[in-house]
């Protein structure tokens, strides 16, 4: 092909199916911002999940069908190449500037009006995501970083009951709070009971597991999920998250797995009445170390 | 009692470790637990609450079984066992589990317990297919899959078209 016909040929003017491209597309954008708007809509008026759903799908859908109908109907396909020239131009191509300043009005206003609806489109999208990300709830870090326990506080099952010393049999494992702070975060603790000569605590914590009463953090120091699993035989927690298992007799060390902290462990005491109490807070803050990075 | 002498599934034989006298005694234990057990008092709302916190972590939320570190033996599925064997395996905590005894598990909330755990062997069935009640990343990622997939076919489609 001739460099000269093809100018002529796309210079002509707007073809029709270009024409009709951009109707296209400003239907599909004009549909995704207002199932954006509908989106938004759901979200603050809690209108259900079917809701955000819908408009979402049809959101991304629209923006999607835009850009493509832009990619196929309004971008040039075939391949351009021309051979080395002179770096003037020719006469021809000075006439074609000429030309193509004066006909070309139109089509800049057209693309105008494209760049008017992306903008459109990209700010429902960014509102969408930004309320969207307020679900998420507040950072944890400060909750955490508040002491879980302090000295003398009781130790009590969920539903509120203190645990003495011997409520647990040797094998047992169950979740406790601080008393008053049933269900809070930071103070959630894994009371695991084991026969006390098979103990092989880190030194200076002699008398923390009074008759084996061993109490740890119940989140794991990698990435924060609960350390619920109990394997009694092998005397360890798992993480069910990613697999970190921690040796309880030697101080709830990690054994294998990403976890790279030990869980930190709640001392322990009696009181007069048998029960256990704590004996301060745990050995660290509770939690994976990242947090700290973050908050 | 004849299932302690035997064993059954997941359990092992306890006729090498107990005496006989021992296994009447526990299986006298179990009955009479279960005889004083009042079990159409448990509360669903409160055993989904206990077992979340107690069992979930090995036995996943939706009682389908989960897997432990080291073990050939996993936490089974709770899918088939009765309201007696739930009740004897909280008590006795077998192989790796641990036991809950009555003093920080009371009858009451075992009851629910067993309530939540038999409830949830049909779940409430919104439609669509369950995918083993794995939760909602477990399905979201097949939704992912899937949706890769038919987006490739896609591109295969478009580029057979162009010739
Ligand atoms: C540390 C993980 C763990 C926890 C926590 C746990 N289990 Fe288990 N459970 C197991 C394992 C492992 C087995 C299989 C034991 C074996 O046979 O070796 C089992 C077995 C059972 C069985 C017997 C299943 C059968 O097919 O015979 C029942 C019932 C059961 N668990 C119920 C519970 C309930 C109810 C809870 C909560 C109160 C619970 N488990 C908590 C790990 C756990």
């Amino acid at each position: 092909m001739n460099a000269d016909t093809e100018r002529v040929e796309t210079r002509g003017g707007p073809s029709r199916s270009h024409y009709s491209g951009v109707v296209l597309v400003l239907a599909a954008f004009t549909i995704a911002i207002a199932s954006g708007i509908a989106f938004l809509y759901a979200y603050w008026t809690n209108a259900g999940t079917w809701l955000l759903g819908i408009t979402m799908g049809v959101g991304a859908g629209g923006l999607g069908a835009g850009l493509v109908i832009w990619a196929h109907r309004l971008m040039r396909h075939d391949e351009a190449s021309s051979p080395r020239e002179l770096l003037q131009s020719t006469d021809e191509e000075r006439q074609a500037l000429v030309e193509d300043f004066l006909t070309g009005e139109q089509r800049v206003e057209r693309r105008r009006l494209l760049g008017w609806i992306s903008a459109g489109v990209l700010l429902t999208l960014v509102a969408g995501i930004a309320s969207a990300v307020r679900s998420l709830g507040k950072p944890p870090m400060p909750v955490l970083k508040a002491p879980a326990w302090k000295r003398g506080d009781r130790v009590v099952t969920p539903d509120g009951k203190p645990v003495s010393a011997a409520a647990l049999a040797i094998g047992s494992a169950i979740t406790v709070y601080p008393e008053g702070r049933v269900g809070s975060l930071s103070g959630q603790t894994m009371l695991i009971r084991v026969k006390e000569d098979l103990l092989h605590l880190p030194k200076g914590r002699t008398g923390w597991a009074p008759m084996g009463n061993l109490a740890y953090s119940r989140i794991c120091t990698h990435a924060g999920c609960p350390v619920a699993l109990y394997e009694v035989r092998r005397h360890l927690l798992l993480c069910p998250c990613h697999q970190s298992t921690f040796a309880v007799l030697q101080g709830a060390v990690p054994t294998s797995g990403p976890a790279a902290r030990a869980l930190p462990q709640l001392p322990l005491y009696l009181d007069p009445d048998g029960n256990l109490r704590a004996g301060g807070d745990f050995t660290e803050h509770p939690g994976p170390g990242f947090w700290s990075i973050i908050a | 009692m004849d299932i302690v002498r035997t064993g059954k599934g997941a359990m092992p034989s306890f006729a090498k470790t107990l005496s006989a006298t021992q296994i009447s005694a526990v299986a006298a234990y179990v009955t009479t637990r279960l005889a004083v057990m009042n079990l159409a008092g448990g509360n669903l709302a409160e055993g989904g609450v206990l077992y979340r916190l107690n069992c979930a972590p090995c036995h996943r939320p939706a009682i389908r079984g989960g897997a432990l570190a080291f073990s050939r033996k996993n936490a089974p599925a709770l899918t088939h066992v009765n309201a007696a064997t739930i009740v004897g395996a909280v008590r006795s905590g077998p192989g790796e589990m641990p036991a809950f005894p009555v003093s920080v598990l009371g009858d009451q909330d075992l009851a629910s317990i067993v309530k939540y755990v038999i409830f949830m062997r049909k779940p409430p069935d919104p439609g669509g297919l369950p995918l083993d009640y794995y939760g909602p990343v477990a399905e979201g990622l097949v939704a992912v899959g899937v949706a890769l997939a038919l987006a490739l076919v896609a591109v295969w489609i478009e580029e057979k078209g162009r010739g």
